[in-house]
């Protein structure tokens, strides 16, 4: 399957301390959140996986809304715009309401959107960027959270509204 | 300097403007900072300051002591937000830095940002550019057994192409004393597509029934 | 933020979401999940299925939904990796197999992206009994199967395709659905619509345009089809089924195997009259009675006799005690006005169709105990006795009916000769007694619009007294009744659901005379004018077409304890098997033997439209004789494509690619391949068996097909069963052709061995297969075992394939079992059957003498212009003119000529 998973657990090993475990559970790499959580649980980091059932409920609500509204339905069929831009405003608007994705605070669903949405803010214009302001505040939250790398070196600029 | 009165919704309206795009008061982790703001602000502020009410709730999700534990050291609540009147950044690549933390913070956006240049350039000498392959085994079936197996190679791998690269093949016998021909090869997914190679070796007709994709492997 | 009304820890969704399916299965699991299912009217209602965490959060990912259900449960303790193992799966499924599927109903054909899906767990399945087998059932299995269930609708073409090319899926796939609880998590969730409820969410744009998107995507899928079914026949077996026979499958198989025939059971000699044996397996088993007047076509034939002829067969290798029931449905108007127009009585015409029918019957080797008919004394004897005891217990009720007389041809039109628009759906053409649209029952009076069917002329109303089986007492006992049976007997899918409809809607009182002369008389004083009408009367044929069979026939019909009732239909027969004639039986008081077990088909199609016997288009009975094609050849095409829970197609170029690739080069080459070498390098007799590694693992791969085909036929999927046949002999082929026996027989003795045993299993493995064979094929079942010489004892299927054949048995002499069917053939035979006969025959007719025409023009044309060169006189623009006209003659010609030409379908080389 894409290639960026490999990419990501790559990362996400790296960040966590901890080999990649694909070969623990014998399958391959085209199951970045099955992969991730199982890694994640397994690190010393298993709290980015949330401490109740409630939380990590809703962080892998929010990375199966990544992978299949985001990232697209078929990793190697981009989503048409205006689906990815309706996406995107929904979690905009959620993101209105909290400074991380899933309500507990930093988790799995802010590194594994962060890999994501990297790729996409990184190719939007300024204007674009000013509609989803939300995100672009989280982003950059993300971004400067230590030892996390992005999808490349290139940093997303963020908007200011504050004047 | 500060936000005003944190009761008043002047003050609240000054706060909610600072937070529209940072999560927190200072820097990107929760800080002493917030703790004099979030005590300044007192109670949950109404919906219509939803970038304060996103912050409020998350400050007041840690309890007391979490929040003692917080890093830094607290200033007179007006020392806090009071760049919201400085100018707009001078480029988009500038960061949201205020106060007197400017430089310190600007240098370090920078350090990381050349750290990750380096580490990139590293990466990317060690391992020229990442060019994503597959393995391809491919399944080529003749029309009967009357077939010349060994014409069938030849012509199969008289394909060229950038980006491909033959590699092994057998004759894997089917049935009724026909067999099939198993050729794997190497290709960069960028330039060669499975949709390349069916059709390139259906287009020996006389020879070729049908192609397969036997198995398909990112290198 | 907690502004939604769901209350915290309830699930609510939609009916006839595919997700909603996953969360009911649990529910069905464990019954404290609480789910509220919502009716989703139109798009904007149409929400995803949704549960409040009490953190506020509201989750819309399905799978995460039941994720959270199954932890917060407990239950038993799943480790980490385990439910990574779940995790996977349950990825999977929401990001590769749910979008795949969901594009693929909707544009109704598989797309690759869902072949990919299918292959891979196809081969997961292959080397696991479950999808992750930690527990009973792991979430990973329910959700996979929620979302596959969309594809098993019977509006979709997919279905069978999987059955057929994931044959890993479907065994898991119906290993499930057999268990109560998914089924009825199945019901539950659509709002008791069963898979047409999954259907019409994804699809809700009504049955219009789902009909229209059905025969658009028939031509790819059958394309596709086409060239799967090629390269699987192609596949060697070994490599399409794996590896995965494990040390203790082959000890167990080989135990039997070398134990031999001696601990099989011997096959029970049947004498006339059969009767039900006490703590025997009693089975009695009918089949839909023909409407006399109408010769079959080969639809008819499919989906009532021959269907009930197959499981006749299996059911007596079985050594079931077995009884075939089956003959001509007789009275009715139908037959009187046939009457009329031929200028015989309606006795004569019943007997001259009631032989065709037999004929037919007897061609196609439908081995019926007795095909009776129902214009008997026997019949009004029952059907009166029937009336009395439902008069007795205050089950008639009078009243009088608006009837409709047609004056213009001076009859009480019965229903089906009443046609009009539609009082529930409006479809113009519905019948008198049921609209084709919609299914529905109609009084005929009911019907906007009415017309005579015969004259087209407006009926009036006129009244007449009449009498009614009052349905509405017998509603709680008939479902009683039906839920017992749907929950202990296998019933087809189509007939669940027309029951459960049916019963849904409530039972109302139905008439049960006419006004007619030609049926069985009313006994009741003041109506003895009267006959039964013809539903009321017809089923209860199979009864007295039994005691017509036996006067002990009370044995069989009023012993519901000891006898098992087997019936086969067609789906619009349903409701007058399952609602109408149980009514009517339970009515009585008496115990009567009831449905037990129902095979309703959908149907079958002829190339891309219906049988018409007025177009003359399709196959009829007294046609497949003349085509000189052996009815085995017709049984096994029809059973092929047997429309088991879609309708499906009998198509000529299919049925002659069935014939060569499946008959002809696989089922066909192995027997006679084996045979030959025998006869060739072991002098005809069966040599010194010491099976090999490799030979038992064959038997332990024969084993399995032949026990998936009991199953298959236990629960009439004819056409699986037919497939397991197949199997076994690719697995024969494939073995010789990975053994070469050819070059055994010329290396040293140990090879020689090596070559005998394996021959001696592949001769076994025909005596296997013919016996497999019989239901299908029953004649080259024969053929086979006369080349054998195979005794009479191996007429028995028993769960284990032990040797019939020991070493030192003399065979007979092979002979090729199958001809080969050429293209030229197929062609001829569609032409045949195309309905435009006299058309074509016409208009290619105008096509010669239209080109003689032109060959006559030319030909004068170019005398024209000889003679004026010849003259030397004309001038250039004259000649150059009539030059001209002869080009364009010729130009003519040649097109005509080319476009004869062009018919002959050039080789598909894609």
């Amino acid at each position: 399957m894409a290639t960026e998973d490999v990419w990501e657990v790559e990362h996400l090993s790296e960040f966590l301390e901890r080999e990649s475990p694909t070969e623990e559970i014998g399958y391959g790499k085209c199951s970045l959140l099955s992969v991730t959580w199982y890694m994640t649980q397994t690190s010393p980091h298993s709290s980015l996986c949330g401490s109740t059932l409630e939380d990590e409920t809703e962080i892998r609500h929010w990375i199966m809304f990544y992978l299949t509204r985001i990232r697209g339905v078929l990793p190697w069929q981009p989503l048409p715009r205006e689906q990815l831009f309706g996406a995107l405003k929904e979690l905009n608007s959620h993101l209105s309401k909290r400074l991380y994705v899933s309500g507990s605070g930093f988790s799995l669903s802010d590194i594994l959107l962060f890999y994501g949405l990297h790729k996409i803010l990184i190719n939007m214009s300024y204007s674009e960027k000013m509609s989803l302001v939300h995100i672009c505040r989280w982003f950059d939250q993300i971004q400067h959270y230590p030892k996390l790398k992005p999808f490349s070196w290139l940093w997303v600029s963020c908007p200011k509204t504050s004047l | 300097m500060g936000f005003g009165d944190l009761k008043s919704s002047a003050g609240l309206q000054s706060l909610n403007e600072y937070l529209s795009d940072k999560s927190y008061i200072e820097g990107y982790v929760p800080s002493q900072g917030d703790v004099a703001v979030f005590n300044g602000v007192g109670s949950a502020p109404g919906s219509q300051y939803v970038n304060v009410l996103r912050w409020y709730r998350h400050i007041a999700s840690y309890t007391n002591d979490e929040r003692l534990a917080f890093p830094g050291v607290q200033k007179p609540l007006d020392q806090y937000g009071g760049a919201s009147t400085s100018a707009p950044p001078a480029d988009d690549d500038d960061f949201d830095l205020f106060g007197d933390d400017d430089e310190e913070e600007e240098a370090e956006a920078e350090r990381i940002k050349q750290e990750r240049i380096a580490a990139y350039n590293a990466k990317k000498s060690k391992k020229p550019a990442l060019v994503a392959k597959s393995n391809i085994i491919l399944d080529v079936k003749p029309w009967d057994d009357e077939t010349d197996m060994k014409e069938v190679e030849a012509k199969v791998r008289t394909i060229e192409a950038d980006g491909l690269l033959w590699g092994a093949s057998k004759f894997v016998p089917l049935a009724y004393g026909i067999k099939k021909l198993q050729i794997s090869c190497v290709v960069e997914d960028d330039k060669i597509g499975t949709d390349f190679l069916e059709e390139a070796i259906t287009a020996f007709e006389d020879l070729v029934q049908s192609v397969d994709v036997a198995a398909f492997n990112k290198v | 933020m907690a502004s939604n009304s769901e209350s915290v820890d309830g699930v609510s969704g939609c009916y006839g979401d595919p997700d909603v399916l996953k969360v009911a299965v649990l529910k069905e699991l464990n019954p404290t999940i609480k789910v509220t299912f919502r009716k989703c009217t139109d798009e904007n209602s149409k929400k995803s299925v949704s549960l409040l965490l009490s953190n506020g959060f509201c989750v819309t990912a399905a799978n995460e939904i039941c994720r959270y259900l199954v932890k917060k449960e407990g239950g038993a303790v799943v480790s980490l990796r385990d439910w990574a193992l779940i995790d996977y799966w349950l990825e999977w499924e929401a990001i590769s197999l749910k979008p795949a599927i969901l594009s693929s109903v909707i544009n109704n054909s598989p797309s690759d992206q869902l072949l990919s899906c299918l292959t891979q767990l196809e081969s997961h399945l292959t080397s696991n009994q479950k999808i992750v087998s930690c527990n009973e059932f792991s979430l990973a299995d329910v959700v996979v199967w929620s979302t596959l269930l969309v594809i098993q609708s019977p509006e979709s073409k997919l279905s069978s395709n999987i059955a057929r090319d994931y044959p890993k899926i479907a065994q898991w796939y119906r290993s499930l659905a057999r268990d109560s609880r998914f089924s009825s998590a199945v019901w539950a969730a659509s709002n008791d619509k069963g898979f047409e409820g999954f259907y019409d969410f994804i699809i809700p744009s009504g049955s219009g345009k789902s009909k229209s998107t059905t025969t658009g995507g028939k031509g790819q899928s059958s394309k596709a089809e086409k060239e799967r079914t090629q390269s699987a026949s192609g596949l060697s077996p070994s490599s399409s089924t794996g590896d995965m026979i494990g040390q203790a499958d082959i000890d167990k198989a080989m135990a039997h195997w070398n134990e031999g025939p001696d601990a099989a059971p011997k096959p029970r000699l049947h004498s006339h009259p059969i009767l039900p044996i006490p703590g025997e397996r009693n089975v009695l088993v009918t089949s839909a009675l023909p409407y006399v007047n109408n010769v079959p076509h080969l639809g008819n034939i499919i989906g009532c006799v021959l269907s009930g002829d197959v499981f006749v067969r299996y059911a007596r290798l079985r050594n079931y005690n077995t009884l075939y029931v089956c003959g001509t449905d007789e009275y009715g108007t139908a037959t009187e006005v046939k009457a009329v127009k031929e200028g015989l009585t309606p006795q004569q015409i019943c007997d001259k169709y009631y032989a065709l029918h037999s004929e037919i019957y007897e061609w196609f080797n439908v081995d019926f105990d007795i095909f009776g008919r129902t214009s008997t004394p026997q019949q009004t004897q029952i059907a009166q006795d029937i009336f009395w005891h439902l008069y007795d217990r205050d089950l008639i009720k009078k009243d009088t009916v608006d009837q409709l007389l047609c004056t213009s041809c001076d009859k009480y039109l019965a229903d089906r000769f009443v046609e009009g628009i539609c009082p529930f759906c409006a479809y113009p053409d519905a019948r008198g007694d049921q609209c084709d649209k919609c299914g529905k029952l109609i009084n005929a009076v009911e019907l906007k619009s009415p017309r005579c069917s015969i004259c087209s002329s407006t009926p009036v109303v006129k009244q007449s007294n009449h009498l009614f089986l009052d349905l509405e007492k017998l509603q709680s006992p008939v479902f009683d009744w039906a839920q017992k049976s749907i929950s202990e007997g296998v019933w087809s899918q189509n007939a669940q659901f027309i029951t459960k409809s049916w019963l849904r809607d409530g039972l109302k009182p139905r008439c049960i005379t006419r006004d007619l002369k030609w049926g069985t008389p009313v006994p009741l004083e003041g109506y003895t004018d009267k006959v039964f009408y013809v539903w009321f009367d017809a089923p209860i044929g199979y009864i007295s077409i039994t005691a017509c069979y036996t006067d002990q026939w009370e044995k069989w019909w009023k012993n519901p304890e000891q006898v098992q009732l087997y019936q086969f239909m067609a789906k619009d027969n349903v409701p007058f098997h399952t609602v109408v004639f149980p009514s009517t039986l339970i009515g009585t008081g008496v115990d009567y033997s009831l449905l037990n077990h129902i095979s309703s088909t959908e149907y079958l199609n002829y190339e891309d439209g219906k049988f018409s016997k007025s177009r003359g288009v399709g196959v009829f009975g007294n046609n497949a004789v003349e085509t000189g094609i052996p009815a085995d050849i017709y049984r096994f095409y029809l059973l092929y494509v047997r429309p088991e829970s879609q309708d499906s197609a009998f198509s000529w170029s299919d049925f002659v690619m069935k014939n060569n690739s499946e008959l002809l080069n696989n089922l066909g080459n192995f027997v006679n391949r084996t045979l030959s070498f025998i006869k060739s390098s072991f002098d005809s007799c069966i040599p010194v068996m010491t099976l090999s590694h490799d030979d038992s693992v064959i038997v332990v791969k024969v084993t399995q097909e032949l026990q998936g085909y009991i199953e298959c036929l236990e629960r009439h999927k004819q056409r699986d069963g037919l497939k397991h046949i197949l199997a076994i002999s690719r697995l024969g082929n494939g073995h010789i052709q990975a053994h070469k026996p050819w070059e055994l027989v010329k290396g040293d003795k140990n090879q020689k061995l090596l070559a005998g045993s394996l021959l001696g299993l592949c001769a076994n493995i025909c005596c296997l297969i013919s016996v497999l064979l019989q239901p299908y094929m029953p004649s080259i079942s024969k053929e086979i075992q006369n080349q054998l010489q195979a005794p009479s004892e191996c007429n028995i299927i028993w769960d284990y394939f032990v040797p019939y054949l020991p070493t030192g048995h003399k065979i007979g002499q092979p002979l090729p079992l199958f001809k080969k069917i050429d293209d030229a053939t197929a062609n001829e035979l569609k032409k045949q059957f195309s309905g435009q006969k006299q058309d074509t025959g016409a208009s290619s007719a105008m096509g010669e003498s239209s080109k003689s025409k032109l060959e006559a023009e030319l030909a004068k044309q170019a005398e024209v212009v000889r003679s004026l060169k010849a003259s030397g006189s004309a001038t250039k623009e004259t000649l150059d003119a009539e030059i001209a006209k002869l080009l364009e003659l010729k130009k003519q010609l040649g097109i005509s000529g080319a476009s004869v030409g062009s018919k002959k379908k050039g080789k598909k080389t894609k």
